[in-house]
C-alpha cells in the first residue's frame, strides 16, 4: 500500500538526524572553545558587544570566585544594550540597579548614576525631574568617580536646555557653577567647566564662560576634538572681549598644534589683527 | 531493488557533499600548484571609477609576493546595490574580511559588525621599516591623523584609509586654447563668468553644441552648493560669535527658528542668485539628467568643463580624447562687485580628511592576517604604488602625489565654509521639489526662497530629529561601554592606555550629550516658532 517514495522519506528522516547531530557537534568542535571570564564580559562590554558580554555576565553567576556585585552590575549595564532594545529590558535593569544601589560602594554608586541615566533617557516619557534628584544625591555623597561625578554635567545641561530666554539661562547657568563645588576629580571638573563655558559663551555671559574655560583647559583637557574647540572659543570669546593677551596666546596655541583645520586660516588673520593692533605705530 | 541503489548511491553522494562542505565552512583553504595551503583574504568595496581596481591588483600582488600563503581577491560591487549587498553579507555572516567603510554603514553596523583597529594603529607599522615613518605609530603616520579612519562616536579606529579627495573644476584644454587663444585657467569666479560668455559665443559663432559647463544633477549642485556656502560665510560668523567658527544643523536651525535667518535673507539670496548665474551655462534641464551624461557630455567634448570630485580624475583623463586641465573652485573674491559683501574669499580645505577607508569584519576567518593586510594597505610603500597606479592622492605623510593627483591636494588657504541650506534627505527633498523655481525660465531667487520659506524649515527639523534618533542611541551605547571602561580602570589603576580611553570617552560623551539636548531644544524653538505642541 506504501507509496514509491514511501521508503526513502522513511530512510531520510533519521539520516538527515545523523547529519544534523554530526554536523552541529563537527562545527562547534572546530570553533575554540571561549572561556568565560569577568575580564572578557567587560571588553566585550567596551568593543559593543553587549549581548555576548551580557550572556556572559549571565553565565558567570553562582561561580567561584566570581563578585556577585560586579558580576551583577555588569548584567544590568549590559541589559541597556542588549538587542533587540525593550522596554522589558529596561524595567529589568532598573530593578538590578536599584538593588545594587543600596550599598555605597562603586558599584552601588554607578548603579546610582545609571539609574539616573534611565529615568533622563531610557524611559518614555524621560522623567527628568526625578533624574535631577537623583544626580543631585549622588553629588553630594562626594564619590570621586569621574563617571558619577558627569551628573554634574547633566544638571547643568537639564537646566540650559530648560530656558529659552537668554537672560534666564544666563542665570541659571552661572547658579549651576556651585555644583563644582562636589567634584573632587580632574576628569570630572574639567568636564563641568568646560561645558558649563561653552554654555554662558552661546548664551552670551563671554567673561563668565571664559573664566570656565580657563578653568578647564587648566584641568587638561585630552580629546583633540573637545580641545580644538575649547581653545577656538577661548580665543574668539577673549578676542570680543577685550582679553588680547590670552586671546593671542589661545589663537597660537590652536595654531601650533592644530596647523591642519578648516578654521586654522581664519584664526592666523585674527591673530595677525590683534598683533598688529599690539604693535607700536611707525 | 534498482530504484533502492539509485537512492542509496544519490543518498551516499549528498553525504559526501555534505561532509565536503563542513570541512569547507570550518577550514576554508585553498592549495597552490606545489601543495601549499593558501589562505584567501577577500576586499569589497565601491570605487569602480578609473584607476582604483588596478590599484589594488597591485597592492593584492605586492603583497601575495611577501606572503605566498596568501591570495587577495577584490570585490568590486556597484555603488547603487553596495549597500543592500553589504547588508546581506553582514547580517548573513558572509561578509567578505575587508570592506570599504562608509556608504551603508551606520555607527550600530560598525559597532556590531566590524572589528576596531585602534590597538593596530597605535603601534609603529612594520611595513614603514626603513622609511622615516619606522617609528611613528600608525596613525600619526596619515595626513589628517588617521581621522578618517576614526569614529568619533564608538570612540574606536576603524578604518584604514587610502586616500584624499577634493572637488575641482576639469576643463578642456584644447577646446580652452580654440576658444581663448590660450591655456590660462580662471582663478576668480569674474575670471571663470568671462570664461562662460565666452564659450557661449564660441558656439554660436562656429555653430557648434556647446555648452561651458557639464550639468547632472550630480555634478551641478557640488558646484553651486560651494559658491553657495562662499555666501552665508559672515553671515555664520555673525551669528555665532565666539561660537567656534563651525557649521552645525542644530544652531543653523536654532537661528532659523529665533528668525535670525531665512531664506529671504540678503545673503542666501545673494548665494541663490550666485547659483542661478552658474545654472545658465549648464545644459537645460541639467537637474534630469544622470553622473554619466555630464561625464559624456564633458569627454564627448561638448562642454569646455565640468565639477567634479578627485575620485572621477582618472576615468575622465582616460575617455577624453583630448588634454584636461584642472583648477580649484572659482570663489568670489571680497571685492567681487556682485557676490563679494556676503563672503570672506576663498574657502579652506584644511580640514578634509583622509577616505577611501578599510575596514575588519568580525566575519572574518582570518583576522589576523587580514589585519596585516590592513598594515601593508597603509605603509608609506603601499600608499606610493596606490597613487602611482590609480593617480588618486595619496594619504600617508612623505608619500608623493603623482604629478595628475598633484592638483587634488588639499587648499590650506580660506575661510570656514558657510552654512549649506539643504545637506540631509527631508531638506534636500525640499529643495529638489522647489529648484525649479530658481533655475527654470520664469524662475528667481526671490521666487525660490519664497517656495522654501514654506517647508524648509519642518524638513531641517524633521532630518534634526533623525540625527538626533542616532546620537541618542550612540549615548546609550557609550553608557554601556563607560560602565566597562570604569570597572576595567578600577581594577587595573596603572593601565595607562585604559586611563587614556576612559578619559576620551568621558570627553566625548560630555560633548555629545551636550549636542543632544542643544538639538532638543532647537527643536522646541521650532516648535515654538510654528506654535505647534512639542
Amino acid at each position: 500500500m506504501s507509496s514509491p517514495t514511501s521508503m526513502p522519506t522513511r530512510s531520510l528522516a533519521p539520516l538527515a538526524v545523523w547529519f544534523l547531530v554530526v554536523g552541529s557537534a563537527f562545527l562547534d568542535s572546530s570553533r575554540a572553545a571561549n572561556p568565560v571570564s569577568m575580564e572578557t564580559a567587560w571588553e566585550q562590554a567596551e568593543v559593543n558587544l553587549f549581548n555576548e558580554a551580557h550572556t556572559a555576565f549571565k553565565k558567570l553567576k553562582g561561580q567561584r570566585g566570581v563578585d556577585e556585585r560586579e558580576r551583577g552590575f555588569g548584567e544590568a549595564v549590559t541589559l541597556l544594550n542588549v538587542q533587540p532594545r525593550t522596554p522589558g529590558n529596561i524595567t529589568r535593569a532598573e530593578k538590578m540597579f536599584a538593588a545594587l544601589a543600596e550599598e555605597d560602594d562603586l558599584y552601588g554608586y554607578l548603579a546610582s548614576y545609571y539609574l539616573a541615566r534611565i529615568w533622563e533617557d531610557y524611559t518614555s516619557p524621560p522623567q527628568i525631574d526625578r533624574a535631577k534628584v537623583a544626580y543631585r544625591e549622588l553629588l553630594k555623597k562626594n564619590t570621586g568617580n569621574p563617571l558619577v561625578e558627569g551628573s554634574a554635567v547633566r544638571l547643568a545641561l537639564i537646566e540650559e536646555a530648560s530656558e529659552r530666554d537668554p537672560a534666564k539661562r544666563q542665570e541659571v547657568l552661572l547658579a549651576a557653577r556651585s555644583l563644582a563645588e562636589n567634584l573632587q576629580t580632574r576628569e570630572g571638573r574639567r568636564d563641568f567647566h568646560l561645558n558649563l563655558g561653552l554654555a554662558l559663551v552661546k548664551a552670551g555671559d563671554l567673561s563668565a564662560g571664559l573664566e570656565e574655560l580657563l578653568a578647564a583647559d587648566a584641568e587638561g583637557i585630552t580629546s583633540p576634538l573637545s580641545e580644538r574647540g575649547a581653545w577656538i572659543t577661548i580665543a574668539e570669546a577673549a578676542r570680543l572681549s577685550g582679553k588680547k593677551e590670552i586671546a593671542a596666546e589661545y589663537y597660537r596655541k590652536f595654531l601650533k598644534k592644530y596647523e591642519r583645520d578648516v578654521r586654522s586660516h581664519t584664526l592666523a588673520e585674527h591673530l595677525a589683527e590683534i598683533e598688529a593692533s599690539e604693535s607700536p605705530a611707525p | 531493488m534498482k530504484e533502492r541503489i539509485l537512492n542509496m548511491i544519490g543518498l551516499s553522494l549528498l553525504a559526501i557533499c555534505f561532509v565536503v562542505s563542513l570541512g569547507r565552512i570550518a577550514w576554508p583553504k585553498s592549495q597552490t600548484a606545489d601543495g601549499r595551503d593558501v589562505e584567501t583574504i577577500r576586499i569589497a568595496h565601491w570605487q569602480l571609477e578609473g584607476g582604483v581596481r588596478e590599484a589594488l591588483d597591485r597592492l593584492g600582488q605586492e603583497y601575495e609576493a611577501m606572503h605566498p600563503n596568501v591570495r587577495i581577491q577584490q570585490i568590486p560591487i556597484p555603488e547603487r546595490i553596495y549597500t543592500n549587498w553589504l547588508i546581506t553579507q553582514l547580517v548573513g555572516g558572509t561578509a567578505p574580511d575587508i570592506i570599504q567603510i562608509g556608504i551603508g554603514i551606520s555607527d550600530e553596523r560598525l559597532a556590531r559588525f566590524f572589528d576596531p583597529i585602534t590597538t593596530l594603529v597605535e603601534s609603529p607599522n612594520p611595513y614603514n621599516k626603513g622609511t622615516a615613518l619606522e617609528k611613528v605609530p600608525m596613525q600619526e603616520t596619515f595626513f589628517d591623523g588617521m581621522l578618517g579612519g576614526y569614529n568619533e562616536n564608538l570612540l574606536e579606529y576603524y578604518g584604514v584609509p587610502l586616500s584624499g579627495t577634493s572637488i575641482r573644476m576639469y576643463y578642456n584644454l584644447d577646446l580652452l586654447r580654440k576658444i581663448t587663444g590660450s591655456e590660462q585657467l580662471p582663478t576668480t569666479f569674474r575670471e571663470f563668468i568671462a570664461l562662460c560668455r565666452q564659450a557661449v559665443d564660441f558656439g554660436k559663432s562656429t555653430g557648434r553644441a556647446l555648452v561651458p559647463i557639464a550639468g547632472s544633477r550630480y555634478n551641478g549642485p557640488q558646484l553651486m552648493n560651494l559658491l553657495f556656502e562662499s555666501q552665508t560665510q559672515l553671515l555664520m560668523e555673525e551669528l555665532s560669535p565666539a561660537g567656534g567658527l563651525m557649521r552645525d544643523p542644530i544652531s543653523t536651525l536654532e537661528w532659523y527658528a529665533d528668525g535670525k535667518w531665512s531664506p529671504e535673507s540678503p545673503a542666501i539670496l545673494s548665494g541663490m542668485r550666485l547659483m542661478r548665474e552658474v545654472a545658465q551655462f549648464m545644459q537645460p534641464g541639467f537637474m534630469q539628467l544622470q553622473r554619466d551624461d555630464a561625464t559624456f557630455y564633458f569627454v564627448q567634448g561638448r562642454a569646455l568643463m565640468i565639477c567634479s570630485g578627485s575620485w572621477d580624475a582618472t576615468s575622465i583623463r582616460s575617455q577624453a580624447p583630448f588634454r584636461v586641465g584642472v583648477s580649484p573652485i572659482p570663489f568670489p573674491t571680497t571685492d567681487d562687485p556682485d557676490f563679494g559683501k556676503f563672503t570672506k574669499g576663498g574657502v579652506s580645505e584644511a580640514g578634509s580628511l583622509a577616505a577611501v577607508s578599510f575596514g575588519l569584519t568580525r566575519a572574518s576567518k582570518h583576522p589576523e592576517i587580514a589585519k596585516d593586510f590592513l598594515r601593508f594597505l597603509g605603509s608609506q610603500p603601499a600608499n606610493k604604488i596606490w597613487t602611482d597606479v590609480s593617480r588618486w592622492v595619496p594619504s600617508v605623510l612623505g608619500v608623493p602625489p603623482h604629478p595628475d593627483a598633484e592638483p587634488f591636494l588639499p587648499i590650506t588657504k580660506g575661510a570656514t565654509p558657510g552654512f549649506a541650506l539643504a545637506t540631509q534627505p527631508d531638506a534636500m527633498r525640499v529643495y529638489g521639489t522647489s529648484i525649479n523655481d530658481l533655475f527654470g525660465q520664469e524662475g528667481s531667487p526671490e521666487k525660490f526662497a519664497k517656495s522654501l520659506s514654506k517647508n524648509l524649515l519642518d524638513a531641517q527639523a524633521s532630518d534634526l530629529r533623525r540625527s538626533l534618533l542616532s546620537t541618542h542611541m550612540n549615548s546609550k551605547r557609550r553608557d554601556t561601554v563607560l560602565a566597562s571602561l570604569v570597572v576595567q580602570r578600577a581594577k587595573a589603576p596603572t593601565d595607562f592606555k585604559l586611563a587614556e580611553k576612559f578619559d576620551k570617552a568621558l570627553q566625548a560623551e560630555s560633548l555629545a550629550e551636550r549636542g543632544n539636548y542643544m538639538a532638543e531644544a532647537a527643536l522646541r524653538a521650532n516648535d515654538a516658532a510654528q506654535n505647534k505642541e512639542p
